[in-house]
């Protein structure tokens, strides 16, 4: 599809002390996709959406929308709404004219900005709460007053800055519904930034994984935890096995064993895959990748995490309630091919023989 | 624990009715001298009520004299709270170099004594040429200008900026968010910033006689007169009242506003946030 919204080289140092809050990314977005910039604190992702919204100004690089370059357009004439993590309702406005404020200001009578707030506002169930003050609202309604305060502005992109973050979770599982609803009936570009993993695989159609200013990976969340780019974008994301080795014509040799990985290049790299991805086996089983004795078993909810100490290397599995292990068992482990990746690093390790 | 609760909750209305009667009870001895027209020593109350106080007064001018002073305070009022609110915001948001330096030499008319300040600035308005009433009104705005600063300076300090951020991104301009969004927002503080500076004029007697040289009678100056001069009681404590009442009647007039346009409730829990924000710690 073609980008809507494009971010080129932005680039935005805070002060001269300071390394770049932002240091150029380039990022897109189609009409219609919801992208969420992931990243941990100080990562520079308000940053980014302060420099889309024109808040702040980049000191190099560009935003367009729809091919209209946006350098040196005042904030209001963007077309971008901007949802803080606090709602910011205006106390001195009624939850009605809150959201008619956007209409109001694009020059359209009182009236009919009522009458069209009065939908937005029946687009997030508060129907029945158009003459309340915005002070009677609970958390949870101040930021359904404020989604629909931003969407009356009928933005070309709706930039949501960590929007749910304050709500307790199942407000936030109310509001995550709220927004597919909200896009299957207006389609809005999205653009929304979070630190919550869960948040951004359940909401978002793309994830941009932002560390210290720079794009790690802009992919589908599958991919982003299948396939990740870097091991600061699998670090970042949960993963905890890596295999550091040598590709040589689709082989990974480490000190785990030789292991298939079709279409990765020859050279130094790292095999990682995911603690979901592993299966524990019977240590006869002739499938298994490696065999190794229980270290520990950690109990998380329904699920438990495994590690398995193969020949001194540790591989952590995260296993259902199906799957018995008790520490000192000897168990065999399979790290499926399909779910094999390798991340490219210079290194030099010492090949081991024998391939499964 | 139940007595010392009853203790306590005794001891607030006891307080609570001695700030009243302390208020009160000296007004009461001049609310009977205005419909005094006799009341020789040692009565305890008017021997002879009437409105002779009141004729008198009128016939000596209050009328006008307090026409220039609410025309005095009200000019005060409308330049001193504009001036003390952008002096505020800049201080507080740290747009202006040597702030600190910036905000004492605002303040420090406060501690001057006026007296000193005054008889040094009438000899340069008198070598200047400039008219007594124009040198009374910006003496008097220089002196307010440290009351509404100071009362600005604290309502900034609580000022989510992000307000005005949203309203921008909503399609408001500067010029709209100002007008709709930032001074409703901090109305209530403008409200007790200007009647702070009205308060300084409505109230003013040194610089108007040093300054206006006599000629500008508002009623401070009409009242001081009077005092000193005729020794009518009642007289003096009509225009004495005059004077009391009206700031009460203004304090009455802004109470509403005072109390309205406080922040939501999830505004105030991330004040913090929005504290960090004024200073620029994104």
């Amino acid at each position: 599809m073609m980008p809507y919204l494009e971010l080129v080289g932005l680039r935005r140092q805070h002060s001269s002390n300071q390394p770049p809050a932002v240091n150029n990314l380039t990022l897109s977005a189609s009409r219609g996709e919801v992208v969420a910039l992931l990243g941990p604190s100080g990562s520079g992702k308000t940053t980014v959406l302060r420099l889309v919204a024109g808040l702040d100004e980049p000191e190099a690089g560009s935003v367009s929308v729809g091919g209209r370059d946006l350098r040196g357009v005042a904030p209001e004439r963007r077309g971008i709404a901007l949802m803080f993590q606090r709602p910011l309702l205006f106390p001195h406005l009624t939850v009605l004219d809150n959201i008619a404020f956007a209409p109001r200001m694009a020059g359209v009578s009182r009236r009919d900005a009522r009458v069209k707030a009065a939908r937005f506002l029946e687009l997030v169930q508060l129907d029945d709460y158009g003459d309340r003050s915005v002070r009677s609202l609970s958390g949870g309604q101040e930021q359904r007053v404020a989604l629909a305060r931003a969407l009356a502005a009928e933005p070309d992109v709706l930039l949501l800055d960590e929007p749910f973050s304050a709500l307790d979770p199942s407000l936030r599982a109310d509001m995550h519904q709220l927004l597919a609803e909200v896009r299957a009936v207006i389609e809005p570009t999205i653009l929304m930034v979070t630190h919550d993993q869960t948040e951004a695989t359940s909401v978002a159609d793309s994830i941009a994984l932002l560390v210290d200013g720079h794009l790690e990976q802009h992919d589908t969340p599958d991919r982003l935890y299948t396939q990740p780019a870097s091991l600061v974008v699998s670090r970042f994301l949960g993963g905890v096995n890596e295999f550091p080795g040598v590709v040589s014509a689709g082989v990974h040799i480490s000190d785990i064993g030789h292991l298939l990985v079709p279409d990765a290049a020859d050279g130094g790299a790292v095999l990682v895959i995911r603690q979901e991805a592993v299966f524990l086996a019977s240590p006869t089983d002739t499938r298994a990748d490696a065999v190794g004795e229980v270290l520990s078993v950690e109990s998380a909810g329904p699920r438990r995490t495994v590690t398995v100490r193969c020949d001194g290397i540790r591989v952590v599995a995260e296993v259902g309630p199906a799957q018995s292990a008790r520490v000192g068992d000897s168990v065999g482990v399979l790290l499926p091919v399909s779910q094999r990746h390798v991340v490219p690093v210079p290194m030099s390790p010492a090949p081991v023989p024998a391939t499964r | 624990m139940r007595p010392l609760r009853w203790l306590r909750s005794t001891f607030g209305v006891v307080g609570r009715l001695g700030l009243v009667l302390w208020f009160v009870v000296p007004l009461v001895p001049m609310l009977l001298w205005v419909f005094a027209n006799r009341w020789p020593y040692p009565s305890v109350l008017p021997t002879e009520l009437g409105t002779d106080g009141l004729h008198q007064a009128v016939t000596e001018g209050v009328a006008s004299a307090m026409g220039r002073s609410l025309l005095l305070a009200a000019v005060v009022a409308l330049v001193a709270t504009p001036i003390g609110a952008a002096a505020a915001r800049a201080l507080t948001f740290g747009r202006v170099p040597a702030g600190r330096l910036v905000e004492v030499i605002l303040l420090a008319p406060i501690a001057i004594p006026s007296f000193a300040v005054v008889m040094g600035l009438n000899i340069v308005l008198l070598r200047w040429r400039v008219p007594g009433l124009v040198g009374v009104m910006t003496i008097l705005v220089v002196a307010a200008i440290p009351y509404t600063t100071y009362v600005m300076r604290v309502a900034y300090l609580g000022h989510d900026l992000g307000y005005e951020e949203e309203a921008r991104t909503l399609g408001a301009s500067p010029e709209a968010v100002r007008w709709r969004v930032h001074v409703p927002l901090v109305l209530p503080a403008l409200t007790v910033s200007a009647f702070l500076a009205f308060l300084v004029g409505w109230s003013d007697y040194i610089v108007t006689l040093l300054v206006g040289g006599g000629q500008i009678v508002t009623l401070p100056m009409l009242l001081g007169a009077t005092t000193t001069g005729t020794g009518n009681e009642s007289v003096v404590a009509v225009m004495a009242v005059l004077c009391v009442l009206c700031p009460l009647l203004l304090f009455g007039a802004i109470t509403p506003i005072r109390r309205r346009s406080q922040p939501t409730h999830s505004a105030e829990i991330d004040r913090p946030v929005a504290a960090a924000e004024l200073v620029g710690s994104r």
